[in-house]
Formats: structure tokens, C-alpha cells, sequence
């Protein structure tokens, strides 16, 4: 089942001189776990404030599920689509963390007696709980990131956009969001995620790259992944293992023409060394 | 002997103090930082960096002992301008780039410090345009308004703003979050050559790669207090320390740990693990 579906769309911000996203096409099944890569300023944030209908589009036509984003439908729109922005602190707007995170559920009207347990199972999953009665205003950023998740998680979207949600969060933070991602995916959560980050994209089902905001490549995102000039061209943080591939190629060791994650590259060297008995 | 550039005597920092909302940023922290280093700070979300941070920029000050910045002194009884002081020669990157973007356009932003300064027209266009070519700034957009740029675009135009002003002291917070791996790559090599040139930079970040090729010093926070504070290679070499305060090991440390004989000197850096697997990987070929 598509839950997403672009046609050909176009995007230029009021008196902006210059298109921000030309001629997208897009198709996003239910269930999958898409990427959304590209340079600083190849239109990653634009198309997903499409897709969650923040901006309309300027010519092309957007489906999500059976409902056409137009300036009539936004109530559905963005009770079906949640997402995380690139800056926590643009997002908030409780006094205090619990408040936050019922903020968007009183709009929902969640009758006020299953409040608290969604409350605190959201804010628990991102490792938030004890700050509960905390104002937002006055966590590190790192905090707020998790707490702009925790707040967007609790309204259950069929689809949820993280914009660069985990850029400011240490490594094993990004991690535990990571693996939280993988699980909603699992049970049937559509999720969109920009990164800059191949450790975070390879996780993906599907990959979208752009460029100067025009589609790049758009596919599996083993496919998209292996296509190395492609890749630099993205400017990506390379992930560990595709690091370590790279340098042991230039030293004249021959390895695969495929995209690896770390993991298979651990396992890919483990199998050379002799390693794996 | 380098001089000191920085350096903090027992000093604490606790949000809303005297109030029931009192919550404690850093404590008794003590540490000096050598004119010219290059110094990481790193540490788990909430440890107390930026905290530490804004102590050094002379934007808090102290509730506990004394900060001293290029012989300035701050204590709780300082008073606003001896903290304007500090903050005149110390530039500092925020960790989140539109809280120091407030003018109508990028180049006026960028422009705001030096017109203070009362340099010549002629002198603060040239600086301007020499900061955001520093960082790589799409010039067909000079003209834009910093809220209608994208995150990454943001963040270049708010170092550009620090980085006009040719500080002694630069501070920069997460400066690579939101940055794609090519902007990352010009800002670190960037801030190689401020270093040369004697600048005193330090980078709060994730990244231990960065820290293991850009640092000569790291200091590593967890919990509100200075954990560790010296040589890069010895606190990485430091497993213990580093697990204890939830940071994990360079990707070269994780990796090698799996791929390298037991009792093997790690590598710290991928580059030199990639050369320890190829002499293997070509010894073994030979073998055969
Ligand atoms: N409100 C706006 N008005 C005019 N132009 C804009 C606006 N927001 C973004 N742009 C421009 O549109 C282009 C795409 O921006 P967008 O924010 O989508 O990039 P991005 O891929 O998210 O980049 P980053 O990785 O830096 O966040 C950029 O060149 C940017 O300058
Ligand atoms: N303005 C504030 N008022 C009250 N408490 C604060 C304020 N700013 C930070 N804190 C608290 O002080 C502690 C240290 O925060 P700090 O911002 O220094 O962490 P950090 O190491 O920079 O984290 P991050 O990597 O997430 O940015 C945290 O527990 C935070 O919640
Ligand atoms: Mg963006
Ligand atoms: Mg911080």
C-alpha cells in the first residue's frame, strides 16, 4: 500500500529567486524506512515540510494515504504525519517537558485519563522521564532533540519525518533512536529520515538522494549506496566500515563493488582474515 | 612555556541559583588551557559542556571559585562589565546556529561585529566577504535572510559572524552537527590553520575521529564534573574511563577490537587500522 505519493513536484519559496525542489516524484509504501540524503541546501528540509504539509506544493500533486495535501485537508494531513524538525527549540511549546508532550495530545483530544500512561511511556523510550517536570527551554540540546521525538511519537503518526533529529546526541544516544526507529518500523510505522550520515542511512529500506533540488537516485538502498561516485557527490559522513573499505582499497587490497555496512564489512574482513572459525 | 589562556579554579556553575529550581550545570571544576592549543571537549548529552562553555565566553558567571580568561578574572562578584571583557575577546560558535542570527540579511549579520568596531566601510566589506568565503558560503545568497536559509547554510553564516571578528579564543560548540561530510572536511581544516597561526580553538563534539586528528588536548566531562583532561591518546587509550562515563570508543578502537589479535595495540584512527589489516591481508595471501 503507497501511504506517500508525489507527482512531479515542484517547490520555489515565496520571492526566492531560485526552485527549492523541481519535478519530484515520489512513492512511499507503508512500512518502510526511507532516507533522505543530500548536500546542506539540496532541498532535504523543504521536501519533507511537503510531505508533512507545512509548504504546499507550487505545481505537482501529493497523496498521503487516500488525502490530497491542499490548504482544505491540513487537519488530516497532519493528524496522519508527524515530524521532528531540524531545530528542537522551533517545536516546543509547553512549560514543562510532560506538558510538551500533552500539548499535541490535548489537540488530539486523548481523553485526559490515558494521558499520563502515553506520557510516560514516550517519554521513557527516549530516556526523558525523569526530566518531566523540566522546561524544555532549559535542557542541553541534546535533551531537547529527544524530547522534540518524545512529543511527536506520543500523537502515534502513520508516518513519522525526522528532520537531522539526532544531530546534537552523543553516539550511543543516536544508537538507542536508531534502534527505537527499527522497532516502530517492525510494527508497520512508516518512517522518513534525513541524515548526513551513511551509519544512519544504510539502515534504511529505500533511499532518496538529492541534488540542488532535483532527485538524484531514488531506490533499494543497497542500490543507491553502491553507486560510489554518487556517493561523494552526496558529501556523506562516511560510516566506519565503508572508511575502513575505502582506505584498504587504496592500499591495493581488492574489496567488494557493493555497498557494505559496517556490520557486513566486519564480517566481509572476518571471512578474509580467517577469523570467522 | 606556553602561557595560560584559560583556567578555572574549583569552579561550579548551578542554573537558578537560591531558587527552588536550583539545578546544578558543573561542579568543582579545575583546569588551565596553553594559549595556542587545540582543545575537544566531549561528554555524554547533559554533561555539563556547553555549561562550561559559556563560563569561558564570560556569558555566566560562576556561582563557585574563578574563572580566569587571558588575565580577566570572573567570580559571582563580578560585575557586568568585567564579564562584557571576556566576552569582547572570546568568539563563540552556539550550538544552535540560529540564536546568534538576528539581522536581515546574511551579510549584514556577518557584518554587525565589525560595524561595532568602527573599522572602515572599505575594511569591514573586505573582512565580511573574507569570512564567508572562509567557510564556503553559497554567494548567491549574501542577500538572503538567515531564517530563510537551510540548517546547514545557517550554521556557515553564524561562523562566518565569530570568525570576522579574528578572536584570540574560539569556541565552538558541536560546530559540525547539520554540516554534510564536505563542509565538515573545510571547517576542521580551517580551524587547522587558525590553530597555526596561534589562535586558541576549542571544539566541543561527538566525534572522536575529529578529536584523535584535529585535538592536542581533550577534556572529557560526565556528570557535571571534569573527568579527564590531557592527551587524546591516553584517554582513549583509557577504556575504563571512557565506558564509566558512557562514551564510546573511537570507531577505529570498536572495530579493531573485532578485527585485530587479541593483545594488539589499537589503532586510533581508521586510516591506521586500514594499514595494519592490509599488511595482514597481504601476508596471508602469500601464505596460500
Ligand atoms: N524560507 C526560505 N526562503 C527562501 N529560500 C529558502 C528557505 N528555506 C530554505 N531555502 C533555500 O532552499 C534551498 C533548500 O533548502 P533546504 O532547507 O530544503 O535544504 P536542506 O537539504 O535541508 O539543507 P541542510 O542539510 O543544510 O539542512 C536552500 O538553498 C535554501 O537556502
Ligand atoms: N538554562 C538552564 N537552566 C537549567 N538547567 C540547565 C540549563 N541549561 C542546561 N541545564 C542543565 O544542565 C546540565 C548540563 O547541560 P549542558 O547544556 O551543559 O549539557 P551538554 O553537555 O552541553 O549536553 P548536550 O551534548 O546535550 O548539548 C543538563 O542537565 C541540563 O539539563
Ligand atoms: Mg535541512
Ligand atoms: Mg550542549
Amino acid at each position: 500500500m503507497n501511504v506517500i505519493e508525489a507527482h512531479d513536484v515542484s517547490f520555489t519559496y515565496p520571492g526566492a529567486n531560485g526552485t527549492a525542489l523541481r519535478n519530484l516524484d515520489l512513492i512511499v509504501k507503508a512500512g518502510e524506512l526511507l532516507a533522505v540524503i543530500g548536500q546542506n541546501g539540496s532541498g532535504k528540509s523543504t521536501l519533507v515540510q511537503l510531505l508533512s504539509g507545512l509548504q504546499l506544493p507550487s505545481t505537482g500533486l501529493i497523496n498521503i494515504g487516500n488525502t490530497e495535501v491542499n490548504d482544505r485537508n491540513l487537519a488530516s494531513i497532519h493528524q496522519q504525519v508527524g515530524i521532528v524538525f531540524q531545530n528542537p527549540g522551533s517545536q516546543f511549546v509547553g512549560s514543562t517537558v510532560a506538558e510538551d508532550v500533552a500539548f499535541g495530545l490535548e489537540n488530539r483530544q486523548v481523553p485526559s485519563d490515558e494521558m499520563p500512561a502515553i506520557i510516560k511511556r514516550c517519554l521513557q523510550v527516549v530516556d526523558m522521564w525523569e526530566y518531566r517536570h523540566t522546561s524544555p527551554a532549559t535542557l542541553s540540546g541534546g535533551q531537547q532533540q529527544r524530547v522534540a521525538i518524545a512529543s511527536v511519537l506520543a500523537l502515534q503518526p502513520k508516518i513519522l519525518i525526522l528532520d537531522e533529529a539526532t544531530s546534537m546526541l552523543d553516539p550511543l544516544a543516536r544508537q538507542q533512536i536508531m534502534n527505537l526507529l527499527v522497532n516502530l518500523r517492525q510494527q508497520g510505522l512508516t518512517i522518513i529520515m534525513v541524515t548526513h550520515h551513511l551509519s544512519e542511512a544504510e539502515q534504511a529500506d529505500r533511499a532518496l538522494a538529492l541534488n540542488n533540488g532535483e532527485v538524484l537516485a531514488e531506490g533499494p538502498v543497497h542500490a543507491v549506496l553502491s553507486q560510489q561516485k554518487l556517493v561523494q557527490q552526496l558529501e556523506l559522513h562516511l560510516a566506519p566500515g565503508e572508511h575502513l573499505l575505502n582506505q584498504l582499497q587504496q592500499l591495493g587490497i581488492s574489496t567488494p563493488d557493493r555497498y557494505l555496512t559496517t556490520e557486513e564489512a566486519v564480517q566481509w574482513l572476518k571471512q578474509r582474515l580467517n577469523l570467522t572459525q | 612555556m606556553a602561557q595560560t589562556a584559560i583556567e578555572f579554579n574549583s569552579v561550579g556553575y548551578t542554573y537558578h541559583s537560591g531558587t527552588s529550581l536550583a539545578s546544578s550545570g558543573i561542579r568543582d571544576v579545575t583546569f588551565t588551557i596553553p594559549s595556542g592549543s587545540f582543545t575537544a571537549i566531549i561528554g555524554q548529552t547533559g554533561s555539563g559542556k556547553s555549561t562550561l562553555v559559556n563560563l569561558i565566553a564570560g556569558l555566566s558567571k560562576p556561582t563557585t571559585g574563578e574563572v580566569t580568561v587571558l588575565g580577566q578574572s570572573l567570580t559571582k562578584q563580578s560585575n557586568k562589565a568585567q564579564q562584557a571583557g571576556i566576552q569582547q575577546s572570546v568568539g563563540y560558535v552556539f550550538q544552535f546556529p540560529e540564536h546568534q542570527l538576528f539581522a536581515n540579511t546574511v551579510w549584514d549579520d556577518v557584518a554587525f561585529g565589525p560595524r561595532n568596531l568602527g573599522w572602515s566601510t572599505a575594511k569591514i566589506n573586505q573582512q565580511v566577504q573574507t569570512a564567508l568565503e572562509q567557510v564556503n558560503f553559497p554567494t548567491n545568497r549574501y542577500q538572503q535572510s538567515p531564517l530563510e536559509l537551510s540548517g546547514g547554510q545557517q550554521r556557515l553564516a553564524a561562523i562566518a559572524g565569530v570568525l570576522v571578528m579574528q578572536p584570540q579564543i574560539l569556541i565552538l560548540d558541536e560546530p559540525t552537527a547539520g554540516l554534510d561530510s564536505g563542509a565538515s572536511q573545510r571547517l576542521l581544516l580551517l580551524l587547522n590553520q587558525l590553530h597555526q597561526a596561534g589562535v586558541t580553538i576549542i571544539m566541543i563534539t561527538h566525534h572522536l575521529e575529529y578529536v584523535a586528528e584535529h585535538a592536542d588536548r581533550v577534556m572529557l566531562m560526565g556528570d557535571g564534573q571534569l573527568q579527564f583532561a590531557g592527551h587524546p591518546q591516553e584517554l582513549f587509550r583509557n577504556a575504563e574511563l571512557m565506558k564509566h562515563n558512557h562514551v564510546l570508543p573511537p570507531a577505529a578502537v570498536q572495530l579493531g577490537q573485532q578485527l585485530l589479535p587479541p593483545g594488539t595495540n589499537l589503532p586510533l584512527s581508521l586510516n591506521e587500522l586500514a594499514k595494519k589489516l592490509a599488511t595482514q591481508l597481504k601476508a596471508g595471501e602469500q601464505d596460500e
